[in-house]
């Protein structure tokens, strides 16, 4: 046993201790050497979770429940699976908006509501304030135990909880500090936790090891033992799977939003990376701390210890087994895990009391040397939150288990995670919502887990109207609307939770969303930047910014800040523009975010604003309608943009898919555009045509056609290459906007040829009218001349009546013969057309023709197919043959060689006959098969040979063409369809 | 996959650490329940190592 007077020494010098090591880390840190920026402190400080609770609840929970304390430890552990995707971002948005409570993050996601500030303030102070007792009523109780007096436990508690007021105000409101982060602060807190550990450890070893053979030692003898039931959850295990899960829940949304665990994990946060380590360091600490809790438990129960005083087995062992100085180093541990829960809550909530409580309060009045008020009254209220904590634990804390009031600390702040989780991830909640949930699982809080604990600890007395309303079937705080069967956490947790949801989703689905509301959604939801959105409010000067800020920072801090902001970006106080005053209006904001909350920095800056309210409502919705509009007609600019290019594509399909050649030219005469039949019409490639000069590519465009004065000008030549290949076309000048030429081209070969044709057949159709009119009237008289004159033979006459009659008779059947010839020419007398062997007919002309003297000179070579017959007249088409054999004779009076071919392609049957003889002269070639055209002179020839074969070939549907060249020789090709 | 991870992290945990498993091994619930924990650490351990490597340590 130790006296009063040694264990309050033993306190004092190891506060003094945790001074000094705070100290070294906050000199270290200002001469930036930082021993707290890292994973490995930052886990330790997390470790804050582990409390009076931890160290002596946890045993005191496994001697009388078995293996559920665990589930306050598996939760985090589970939860630390989350972080990286939650608590990080929960960091980042906590960063750039200068959040420093848990209450600011939750109102600052609801538009900055200093409403639902207050109203998360106000929960959190009811429902952890106990939870302060509880540590300090461990303190005091293990003070007793130690020193074996009751009586001076009070004075301990009472002196323990000024101590830790006063460290909690020297190492977190020694000054306002925008950032809320204290160094020395979350130092000491890791070295407590470094040292909870080791002592926990210390006793587990001793008490596993020391007397007994090790944890199978214990375990052996547990199982044999009555608390046998202790070991296994169902079947004997006071507790049930439910009460499991629910346990584990509870404890998962505790990690994330107990006040101090926002504190550290978030506020103390110096670098988001630090997450990733801590995901399992803090896990791991957790299982060392729990490795030796069951074995102290059954241990202590194996030692005759009782189940109702388990809590402290921790500290009564080592006392019993006479090692007091083991039982000093554990009483040290338990003082450092409340201690370091007391000081961390403390200054969290006196925060969040601040910012959501008394300052909106304190807005209202003038009051000089603001910033020093501030700072007073937040040491009041962490003294305030301390000594609350301590009247609890000495008024009513005896009633209750550290795990009871524990877990109604847990169950109150799961309050929060339907507004903080879902405000993460769903854009929709809103303040309303947010505020209706909380309310509803407040009330559940309340009235299923407070009044029930203030009617047992006899706050509220028994009997009367209350006692009927709690004990009717529906009221029931413990089987609320008659659900029974389920233990006290998770009955209280189910209906909180769901009446907080349903009136979270209800109330923001059914009412509408404030713009800020919207905006901070979208911040919280979709990003961690809020830079975009606060630009609207300008202050007018800087000197009203750092005036503004210095009265709530202090003039020194608010001129340390504002130049800190001008050197950081190279900014003179003279020369600042617009966008940067807005910036530094920001930052300002940010500052005092840190030091009054969210809500109330932006109070304190609109009031600073250039505009009213209404105006910046009012510039706001212009700014809406404008964005809308823009929006809109980006929309229709974009449905334009997509027709202009439908357009282009489609004219420009056209004019590639037309016949004509297309192509555009410059001022300059440069190519501009070149279609596709522009290509195969002058042979010119796109590519090669592009940028070039038109003149060159077409030696046909002349520059008078680029005379200013000609609009439109006719243009004719023959394909550079090709010179078969006729051109014809025109330039136009363009008369838009774009200036230049735009010239169409067609090939008009073939256009050409037929109208040729169709003159010839015209011609050739007019002759032969004539040649049948001729043919008949003449043909009739001359029959009656030859008659006449043939009878006047066989009569007796002179000699020279005989000679004369002779030389009639002879030009009479000259006559005749010509007009039989026109005869034929006009076709007068139709024939019948058979099938016939086109090789036989050449055969029997060859046959008449043979005999000639002159034809013999020629030497006649013949490559004749096997061709299929062909409907034709026999008689008409060896007299095409005979002409053009006759023809070929006359070519070559000296001799020559022809050359006759006949062959069958394409249902065609094409028959050649070309001579080496004198040639066509070029200019008379068009001519040949004009009627009356001959080249050997009046005295040899009719005219009509070429012309009846001509008329014979196309009256068969056929085609008759010529190739001469002078000198060298003549090529008649003739065609004739093979009928099927 | 780096969120995969820690989301699938969590599932398995949650189901490891609740009812079938805890009826199926409630015999030696002590030892399932610390062997089980410290390998969920180990395997958070492992993903934050993958993490590093995810993110090129950022």
């Amino acid at each position: 046993m130790f006296s009063p007077w040694v264990l309050l020494t033993i306190i004092l010098a190891y506060l003094l201790f945790l001074f000094f090591v705070a100290y070294i880390a906050e000199r270290k840190e200002r001469q930036g050497k930082s021993l707290v920026s890292n994973p490995y402190i930052y886990s330790l400080s997390l470790a804050v979770y582990c409390t009076s609770w931890t160290f002596y609840g946890s045993v005191g929970r496994a001697a009388n429940s078995g293996l559920s304390f665990l589930t306050i430890y598996l939760g985090p552990t589970l939860m630390a699976a989350l972080w990286w995707l939650i608590l990080r971002k929960i960091i980042l948005i906590s960063k750039e908006n200068r959040i420093t409570t848990i209450s600011d993050f939750i109102s600052s996601r609801y538009g900055k509501s200093l409403g639902l500030s207050a109203l998360v303030t106000i929960v959190a102070v009811v429902g952890i304030t106990p939870y302060l007792g509880l540590q300090l009523k461990a303190i005091m109780s293990t003070f007793s135990l130690l020193s074996g007096q009751h009586e001076g436990s009070h004075f301990a508690g009472w002196f323990i909880s000024f101590i830790l007021g006063v460290f909690a105000i020297i190492f977190g409101a020694r000054r306002l500090d925008s950032s809320e982060r204290h160094g020395g602060l979350v130092f000491a807190v890791a070295f407590e936790s470094a040292f909870k550990l080791v002592a926990f450890l210390l006793v587990g070893i001793f008490v596993t090891y020391g007397l007994f053979d090790g944890i199978g030692d214990i375990m052996a003898k547990m199982k044999e033992s009555s608390y046998a039931g202790l070991m296994t959850l169902s079947e004997g295990s006071q507790e049930s799977y439910l009460e499991w899960t629910s346990l584990t829940f509870l404890s998962m949304m505790a990690i994330l939003f107990l006040p101090r665990q926002f504190h550290v994990a978030v506020v103390e946060n110096t670098s988001a990376d630090h997450v990733k380590k801590a995901v399992w360091l803090f896990p791991l600490y957790l299982f060392l701390i729990n490795l030796f809790v069951l074995p102290i438990a059954y241990g202590g129960l194996m030692l005759g210890g009782a189940q109702e005083k388990a809590d402290f087995f921790v500290l009564s062992i080592p006392l019993q087994q006479g090692n007091p100085l083991l039982a000093a180093i554990v009483f040290l541990g338990g003082f450092s895990a409340a201690t370091a829960m007391v000081i961390v809550e403390s200054l969290a909530l006196s925060t969040m009391v601040m910012n959501s409580l008394v300052l909106p309060a304190l807005l209202g009045f003038n009051i000089k040397s603001l910033h020093m008020v501030i700072l007073n009254i937040k040491r009041l209220v962490i003294l305030g939150l301390v000594f609350m904590g301590y009247i609890f634990a000495v008024s009513i804390g005896e009633f209750y288990s550290l795990v009871d009031i524990g877990l109604k600390s847990f169950e109150a702040v799961t309050i929060f995670a339907p507004a903080l989780l879902l405000g993460l991830i769903w854009k929709g909640g809103n303040r309303k919502g947010a505020i209706a949930g909380i309310l509803a699982g407040f009330s559940v809080w309340i009235y299923t887990l407070l009044i029930p604990a203030m009617m047992r600890a006899g706050i509220i007395e028994k009997g009367g109207f209350m006692e009927s309303v709690f004990n009717s079937h529906l009221l029931n705080p413990t089987a609320l609307f008659g659900l029974q069967g389920l233990d006290r956490w998770t009955h209280s947790l189910f209906w909180g939770l769901l009446l907080n949801l349903f009136f979270f989703f209800t109330v923001s689905i059914f009412t509408r969303q404030s713009d800020e509301d919207t905006r901070q959604a979208i911040i919280f939801v979709d990003s961690f930047s809020p830079r975009h959105f606060s630009s609207m409010q300008r202050p007018a000067t800087i000197a009203v910014i750092e005036d503004a800020l210095g009265q709530y920072i202090g003039p020194g801090e608010a001129r340390e800040a504002i130049e800190g902001f001008l050197r950081r970006n190279n900014l003179t106080r003279e020369a600042i523009s617009g966008e940067w005053l807005m910036r530094l209006r920001e930052e300002a904001e940010r500052i005092l975010s840190g030091v009054l909350g969210p809500s109330i920095s932006t109070l304190v800056f609109q009031e600073l604003s250039a505009m009213s309210h209404d105006e910046t409502h009012r510039v706001s919705n212009s700014i809406r309608q404008i964005s809308r509009s823009l929006r809109l007609s980006r929309q229709e600019l974009a449905e334009a943009n997509r027709q202009l290019a439908m357009l282009k594509e489609f004219s420009e399909n056209i004019i590639e898919s037309l016949p004509v050649g297309v192509a555009t030219l410059d001022d300059s005469h440069r190519v501009t555009y070149w279609n596709s039949a522009m290509e195969m019409i002058t042979g010119v490639e796109k590519s090669d045509a592009l940028n070039k000069d038109a003149g060159r590519l077409l030696t046909c465009l002349e520059p008078r056609l680029f005379n200013p004065t000609i609009e439109e000008g006719e243009i004719t030549c023959r394909r550079n290459f090709d010179p078969q290949i006729i051109l014809k076309g025109y330039v136009s000048r363009l008369t838009g906007v774009q200036k230049g030429y735009v010239l169409v081209l067609e090939d008009i070969t073939e256009k050409k040829k037929i109208e040729e044709e169709l003159f010839r057949t015209t011609k050739h159709a007019s002759v032969g009218r004539l040649a049948a009119g001729v043919s008949h009237e003449i043909g009739n008289p001359l029959a009656s001349i030859s008659s006449l004159v043939q009878e006047l033979l066989t009569e007796d006459g002179s000699s020279f009546v005989k000679g004369s009659l002779n030389t009639i008779h002879q030009h009479v059947n000259r006559i005749a013969r010509i007009v039989r010839n026109l005869g034929d020419f006009a076709r007068l007398y139709p024939r019948q057309r058979v099938p016939t062997s086109l090789r036989d007919i050449l055969q029997n002309t060859m046959d008449l023709v043979r005999f000639d003297k002159n034809f013999k000179k020629i030497e006649v070579i013949t490559d004749v197919q096997n061709v299929r017959p062909v409907k034709i007249d026999p008689d008409q088409m060896q007299q095409v043959f005979l002409n053009l054999l006759l023809n070929a004779r006359d070519a070559m009076p000296e001799g020559g060689k022809l050359d006759i071919s006949m062959k069958e392609s394409e249902g065609r049957v094409a028959m050649v006959f070309a001579d080496t003889g004198t040639g066509i002269e070029t200019e008379v070639k068009d001519k040949v098969f004009d009627p009356f055209f001959t080249t050997k002179g009046p005295t040899r020839g009719t005219g009509l040979g070429l012309s009846i074969c001509y008329s014979i070939v196309k009256d068969h549907g056929g085609t008759i063409e010529v190739e001469s060249e002078k000198d060298k020789g003549t090529k008649f090709i003739i065609t004739l369809p093979v009928e099927e | 996959m780096r969120r995969d991870i820690w989301i699938f992290l969590f599932f398995l945990g949650s189901i490891l650490f609740g009812w079938p498993f805890l009826r199926i091994f409630h015999r030696s619930l002590t030892y399932y329940l610390f062997i089980t924990w410290f390998v969920f650490i180990g395997l958070l351990f492992l993903a934050s190592l993958l993490s590093d490597r995810g993110d090129g340590g950022n």
